[in-house]
Order: structure tokens, then sequence, then C-alpha cells
């Protein structure tokens, strides 16, 4: 258990490599003039082209990003285009916000979306089901930025009681963020746990544990939820990557300094090393989730566990059971 | 052949005319299919509600020559300026008085003194366009690599699917965001973005869905006949796995919609002055305190269409594959 997490950690390392590759290769056309903005608008022609070539922007594409990859290896993400500083202090002091707001974000999709599918299935065909659809089928249509400006205009100036942009108000001013950020998504597993549930609660093992005098609610969160929660723990993963995506956007909206809105302020300056430091470290996070969401399956369930665990197994075989499973 | 109606084995005969020839059993077959699938289809009365008013999006669209002056999108009205629905600022009144025609701006004008429904009306454009158009390159390189992946497996298959987790380790907003803020803002560079971010999912579902295609027996037998690559995958892979990719595409659809509005949102997409639904939301930010209807209408028609694309997307679904239907 514990070398199969280290061998998913280590693998982690290549696909980094790999995304700061695309990334540098991408942002490697961008058509800035880092010289020039340094310098700034009234710098002679002989001092930019000078500093260009000390910058080493006329070496040729794969140099540059040796360069750029060493000095990532030695903790050096490159220096902003706009102050001089190294772009590490301010994905450092931005880097909390986004976590805090993804974090409280999948935790209301985690607990209010199982919770609520489950409502939903267990009390099937009712007014309340009827309504969760509904309201489940909107909300994922729902752009999250549109949510933002609507609550902003009920909550911040008409009732006046959230902040509409900033950190100053504490807690108070992820609330509105946070709920922007999470409805979409929070649509989606709803959803996903309504049809799994209803699919695991007509099986023969829940009948089982009925007829054997279980109470209702451990066989619906011990039994039948714990069969469905595969498909549904997928939904939660394959959403975390809108949700940091649509960070970036709700960041911009409410003006929280985190990570995504710097990314979008920097692409506006063309400040690239901080876009690409940004783009990374967003990455990164959805990459650790992914991670989080594999392991996740390990513990839920045995069969992919015993998957994994013995690995002597035949390969062939084992593709041809993962293909049949596709 | 009509996709609509089947009458099985009466072929019509054109009086007159040159004969129509009988359809043979194998178009029967294909013709019995789409009418049953039309058929379930129908059933969905959520889907058909759906399909309505994406028909009406898209009809309103096309013809939006009719419904709106085109010179009224980009014509700013400077005694005009944040007009409320149905109302008349105090030059229009001025006008009406002198006995002139005056347009009712029935959203609204926006802080430019922009008439809003011509703009939304006219953003149909843009945002449909972007939606299918992106769609259509994605789905066609997602076939494309999918198929190879899938079909041919082996080195290929590896090679693909590792490039495709790379990509899908950046969030589609995000990796979207970079490639703009690389190639610079503008329709067509948004579609390609946009694109480029889809074709890693596409590429995904289509090899799964080739995989199990691939394992029947009926390619077995194809092979065994001597078929080439060719004809097995235009005449027997591609065609059976069309159902779950257009399941997809039409889900997709909507993720579009809100991925090139956000874009536009945030600024990094069609450029302003052209109207596009995110774009108008974000200029009208600065407006909402006192005139909310700016804010309000590019938001629900965003809304509406993405949830219609996501109604159709279900009811094909559903009316593709009875059996996953709940």
């Amino acid at each position: 258990m514990v070398k199969y997490v280290i061998k998913r950690i280590l693998i982690l390392i290549p696909i980094m490599l790999a995304v700061s590759f695309v990334v540098f290769s991408i942002l490697y056309f961008t058509p800035a003039d880092p010289a020039r903005i340094m310098l700034g608008a009234s710098a002679p022609q002989e001092a930019v082209d000078q500093l260009q070539e000390e910058l080493g922007l006329n070496d040729p594409f794969l140099v540059q990003y040796g360069r750029y990859l060493s000095g990532v290896l030695h903790g050096d993400f490159g220096t902003s285009y706009r102050n001089g500083q190294s772009v590490f202090f301010e994905i450092f002091a931005r880097f909390p916000v986004t976590l805090t707001l993804a974090g409280l974000s999948i935790l209301v999709v985690v607990v209010l979306g199982i919770t609520l599918g489950i409502i939903s299935a267990v009390k099937q065909y009712s007014i309340l089901d009827y309504v969760l659809t509904v309201l489940s089928m909107l909300a994922a249509s729902i752009p999250n930025f549109w949510l933002a400006l609507m609550m902003m205009l009920f909550f911040s100036l008409q009732l006046d009681i959230l902040p509409a942009s900033g950190l100053d108000d504490g807690w108070r001013s992820y609330v509105m963020p946070v709920i922007a950020l999470s409805l979409p998504p929070m649509a989606e597993v709803v959803r996903m746990t309504r049809s799994a549930m209803l699919e695991t609660i007509r099986q023969d093992y829940v009948r089982t544990a009925r007829a054997k005098g279980l109470m209702e609610r451990v066989v619906i969160w011990r039994h039948a939820l714990r069969n469905a929660l595969m498909p549904i723990i997928t939904v939660i993963g394959s959403n975390f990557g809108s949700l940091l995506g649509g960070a970036v956007v709700i960041e911009t909206v409410f003006g929280l300094p985190g990570l995504g809105n710097l990314v979008v302020t920097s692409i506006r300056s063309k400040d690239v090393p901080q876009v690409m430091a940004g783009t990374l470290f967003i990455a990164l996070i959805f990459c650790v989730v992914l991670l989080i969401v594999d392991v996740a399956y390990t513990f839920i369930d045995p069969r992919v566990r015993t998957r994994y665990l013995k690995e002597k197994k035949p390969r062939a075989k084992r593709e041809g059971k993962e293909a049949s499973a596709a | 052949m009509n996709l609509f109606s089947y009458k099985a084995g009466k072929a019509p005969i054109p009086p007159g005319g040159p004969a129509v020839p009988v359809p043979t059993e194998e178009e029967e077959y294909i013709a019995r299919e789409r009418f049953q699938f039309w058929h379930r289809f129908c059933e969905n009365k959520t889907a058909v509600f759906g399909l309505v008013v994406l028909a009406i999006i898209i009809l309103a669209a096309i013809f939006a020559n009719l419904i709106a002056d085109p010179n009224l999108v980009t014509f700013q009205d400077v005694y005009s300026r944040s007009v409320a629905p149905f109302a008349h600022s105090e030059a229009e009144l001025e006008r009406i008085a002198a006995g002139e025609d005056v347009v009712t701006h029935i959203l609204g004008t926006d802080g430019y003194g922009r008439d809003i429904f011509a703009r939304i009306v006219y953003g149909a454009r843009s945002s449909l366009t972007i939606a299918f158009a992106t769609i259509a390159i994605s789905c066609l390189f997602g076939l494309l690599f999918g198929i190879g992946a899938g079909y041919f497996g082996g080195v290929l298959d590896t090679v693909v699917m590792r490039i495709v987790d790379v990509f899908m380790c950046l969030p589609p907003l995000l990796f979207s965001l970079s490639i703009v803020s690389a190639l610079g803002n503008g329709m067509g560079n948004l579609i390609l973005a946009v694109s480029i971010t889809m074709t890693p999912f596409f590429t995904r579902v289509v090899r799964a869905t080739v995989l199990t295609v691939s394992s029947m027996d009926y390619i077995e037998a194809a092979r065994a006949n001597g078929a080439t690559h060719t004809h097995i995958i235009l005449r027997h892979i591609i065609p059976n796995c069309l159902g779950p990719i257009i399941v997809e595409a039409t889900i997709s659809l909507s993720v579009m919609i809100m991925l090139a509005a956000g874009l536009s949102f945030i600024g990094m997409g069609v450029l302003p002055p052209s109207p596009e639904w995110g774009a108008m939301l974000s200029e009208a930010r600065e407006f909402m305190r006192d005139a909310p209807w700016m804010v309000l209408a590019p938001g629900l028609v965003i809304m509406v269409t993405s949830l219609s694309f996501n109604l159709v997307g279900d009811g094909v679904r559903d009316a593709l594959d009875p059996r996953l239907k709940k």
C-alpha cells in the first residue's frame, strides 16, 4: 500500500516536468518584449537589445527551457519582469488564498453534494427528490462568474451583509466565492450520487443487509454508499479541474489575491515568468488532487487494492480486464 | 434518407419518376434504429423542451439580422446610456415628442448606450460558432488520436495516452487561458485554444470506446475476411463508436459555452466591441450597482443555452442507451 502511494508520488515528477515543458512552450510564443517592459518605453533600442542578450532571450528554445528547468531545480522560479523580484515571493503569498478557496469549496462539494444526492436517491420520486433534481440541473448550467455577480448584487449591494471584494473581512470574504465556486460542481456530484445510489440500493446485498435487521442509516451509509462511491469520486476528481479553473475567474471577480488572479494580471502585463510559475503551481495542486483520488480508490475498493498489490499478475491479462472495464 | 420517419419495406414510388430502389436489409435496420432513437428521445419531455429552446436560440442566431438591427450592436448612443428595459432616455423622449421613430430597448442599454437585446442576439452567433467549431475540431482530432491509440495500440497507445495524461493535468480554463495569452485575443484564437484544451478529453472517450468495440467478434470476423485497417475503421469502428461520442459532444457543448464566456469575461477571448455574452457581463460589472439589468440578461442567456445543451445531451444519452435510464 505504502509502496503504491510512493510510486504514485514518484510518477508526479515526470508528469510535472512534462507539464512545465508544455506550459513553457506555449508561453514561449507570447508576444512579449521583456527587455522593453523592464527598461520602460523611453529606453534606447541598444540598451534593450543588450538586456535581451543578457537575459538569454535570443538563445534557442531548448537552451532557454533547460536554463529555466535548472533554475527551478535550484529553487529559482525566475524573476518577474515587472518588479525584478523572484516570482516565488508572489506565489508564496498567494498560494494560501487559492488553497483555502479551493479546499473549502471541495469540502462543500463533497459533504453537501453526497448528502443531498443520497437524500434524493433514498426518497426517489418524492417532492424533495424532484426539487433537488431540477435545482441540480439548473445549478450545473449556471456560469459561476454570473452567479458571483448576482450574489454580489444581492448580498453586497442590496443587503450589504457580505463584502463584495478583497479579503479584509476574514471568513465572510470567503462565503460568496466558495458558494459561487462550489455550486456547479456540487450539482454534478448530486446527480452522480443520486444515480449511483439508485443503482446500488437495488442490489441484493443491500436487501440482505436490510433483511438481517440493520438500521436503515447503516444500510445506506455503510453498505450502499460505500459501493456507490467509485463513480462519485471520479466525478469529484474530474470536477476539481473545472473548480480550479473557475477559481481563476472567481478570484478575478471578487478581487481575491490568489494564484488565479495573479496569473490573469500577469498575462495582462505580459509577465511571462510569473504566469509560468502561477500556472505550474495550479497544475501542481490539480495533480496532487488527482493523485489523492487515485489513492482513495484503493482505500475504498478492495478490488482495486488487490490489483495493485499483486503486481506479479501477467500484464496482458490485467490490461484485458481494464479494456473490458472501459 | 429521412431521419425521422420510417416505413418498413415500403418504397415510395414517385408517379412517373424513376423507380426508387427498395432499401436493403442493412439500410432498413439503420432506418429502424434511427426511428426508435427519435421515438425514445421524444418520450423524454425535458429533452424535447431543451431541443425546442435550443432550436429557438440557433434560429435567433442564424436570423439575427431579421430580429435586430445590426447597426444597433455597436452603435453607442451617448444620450441613452444605462437606459432601463422598455424605458426611454430623455433624448429619446424628445425625439418621440418630435414624432420620430425610436427603438424601444426591450432589455435596456449598456453603459455605452448600446442596445443590449441586439447585442445578445448577435452574441448568440459568436457563442454558438465558438461552441460548434471547437466541438467539431476537438472531436475530429479526438477521433484521430483516439482511434490511433485504441485500435492500433502498442507504442502509439502509450505515447498518445501519456501525452493526454500530461495535458489533463492542466485545469481546462487555465490551459485555454495560457494558449490565448500566447496567441493573442480574438475569436479564431479562442476557438483554437479551447479546441486544443478539449482534444485530450475526446481522445480519452474515443479510445475507451474503441477499445471495447475492437474486442468485438464482428471486428475479428471482418479481419478474418481480409478487410483492410481503413475499411474496418471506417465501416465498423467509427459507426459503432459514434453513440458515446455524440453524447459527450452534446454535453461538452455546454462546457464550451461556459469556457468561452468565462475566458471572454476575464478579457481573454473575443475582443470588446464585438458582442459576446461573457464580455458583455464583464463590461456591465462597473455599472452593476445602478443598472442590474445589464448583468441579468447576458448571464441568463448563457445559463439557458448551457441548460438546453445539457438537457438535450442527457436525452440523447438515454435514448441511445435505454438501459442507463433511471
